[in-house]
């Protein structure tokens, strides 16, 4: 069983830069004289190669000249911020056009930088330095944005989102997807009598345990106070109650070396199957959490998974 | 009207004054450098046929891209007097010929650059 989802820290592979240029030379002379910081090199001789080039190969740095005969750099420019997918790339434009007008337009449409041709060597290279670094601590930003501090688990914001694009791809595709929400039981009274240092401790110790007991491709969040949830693309119904029965063993079985008085149990519900087409993401969670509803009713510590799969839908297992 | 000079080979006949790269001395560059040297005769006669059949556009599209990347090699000399070339022939003009006149001392000056760079050291 392979671990987790955590959420990745910042990238460390090598940044890859997509050089867009009609010109060999720059191509050629980039390559080399960028040779020492350790970059990949994705050349477009064009604009239209170069848009597509950027939808492929998602660039960390984009270097663009304007002057080009397909589609010129400020089109290029502006279609590139004109995408939520490409928004976000830095843009360095490299040109020998070099008015004080070209200059604007290309700062005015996004671009981050602007460095005239010829280039001297050492200031393209700190420029470019400086703007990968700058792309660095935006993504390291954005991420924390979306971590939950306590657990660092994705939080219910980014849950939302990817379950709205997992939903979207299931349906598309036709499927099998799987959302689980699992509720800590008494959690309450964990809390009044042990305190809630204790209760933290309980809560990043069930987060951990979700990373460890999940699969690479699924999606552990922290969802609300004590409840958490785990999107699981591409898995029935079945084997979903599988992961999670695996999660509430592991969550029961652990021991709490300070308060050894402290048993910790996870009530789970499950809604998956090949239909995503048939329910709204928002109606797919929902089942989710009549599932974990059935679950508290009928005991706790227990899985509940329904199959959405067909209609109606129905319960697979509770235990 | 007359055409520009077609470039010789730079290391086929005796060349008083050597053009050499300012990055002759950086082993990263010696490959680009042969490279740039080899190349230039043939971006010249580009831009010679360019000019024959009053392709304009063509002739200052190579003009330019030589202004951006000489430099680049180490032979910024180039890039100015290549730029003055794209410059002639990105200005106004009655016709074609006009342009092609006002840059023709221009056009030769470029050749006989180009005609002394050697790509290794001095």
């Amino acid at each position: 069983m392979t671990p987790t989802t955590t959420p990745k820290p910042a990238d460390d592979t090598r940044p890859t830069v997509l050089i867009i240029d009609d010109s060999d030379d720059v191509h050629r002379l980039l390559r080399v004289r960028l040779r020492s910081e350790e970059l990949e090199f994705i050349s477009a001789h064009g604009g239209a190669e170069g848009l597509e080039k950027v939808a492929r190969h998602s660039p960390s740095l984009i270097i663009l000249d304007l002057d080009m005969p397909d589609v010129d750099g400020l089109d290029v420019l502006r279609r590139l911020k004109a995408e939520s997918a490409t928004q976000d790339i830095p843009v360095i434009v490299l040109s020998g056009q070099h008015t004080p007008q070209d200059k604007v337009v290309a700062f005015d449409l996004g671009a981050i930088d602007y460095v005239t041709k010829p280039f001297e060597l050492t200031e393209l290279r700190v420029r470019v330095r400086s703007a990968l670094r700058m792309q660095q601590l935006v993504q390291m930003l954005a991420q924390r944005a979306q971590i939950d501090g306590l657990t660092g688990l994705w939080n219910r914001a980014f849950f939302d989102r990817r379950w709205e694009e997992e939903h979207n791809r299931s349906a598309r595709h036709a499927h099998p997807v799987s959302v689980a929400l699992l509720d800590l039981d008494h959690f309450k009274l964990v809390n009044d009598t042990f305190g809630h240092p204790v209760g933290d401790a309980v809560l990043q110790t069930v987060g951990k345990v979700l990373q460890r007991e999940s699969r690479q491709s699924d999606l552990a969040c922290r969802y609300g106070g004590e409840e958490f949830a785990l999107l699981m693309p591409d898995t029935s119904c079945a084997d979903a109650e599988k992961v999670c029965q695996r999660i509430r063993a592991a969550v029961e079985d652990a021991r709490w070396t300070r308060t050894p008085d402290l048993r910790v149990t996870v009530s789970i519900g499950v809604a998956g199957g090949g239909d995503a087409a048939a329910l709204s993401p928002g109606e797919w969670v929902e089942a989710a959490d009549r599932s974990l509803y059935s679950s508290k009713r009928s005991g706790r510590n227990r899985v509940v998974a329904t199959d959405l799969s067909g209609h109606p839908p129905r319960l697979v297992r509770a235990g | 009207m007359p055409t520009p000079t077609k470039a010789q080979v730079p290391d086929a006949h005796p060349n008083p004054h050597p053009l050499v790269s300012d990055y002759s001395a950086d082993p990263d560059m010696a490959e680009l450098i042969t490279l740039f040297a080899t190349e230039l005769p043939g971006r010249l006669d580009v831009i010679a046929q360019a000019c024959r059949e009053r392709d304009l556009v063509t002739a200052a599209r190579i003009a330019h891209q030589l202004r951006g990347a000489s430099a680049g090699y180490g032979f910024p000399a180039i890039g100015i007097v290549a730029g003055r070339v794209e410059d002639g022939l990105r200005a106004a003009h009655p016709d074609p010929a006009s342009a092609l006149d006002s840059v023709r001392s221009t056009l030769d000056e470029l050749a006989a650059l180009c005609r002394r760079v050697v790509p290794g050291p001095a």
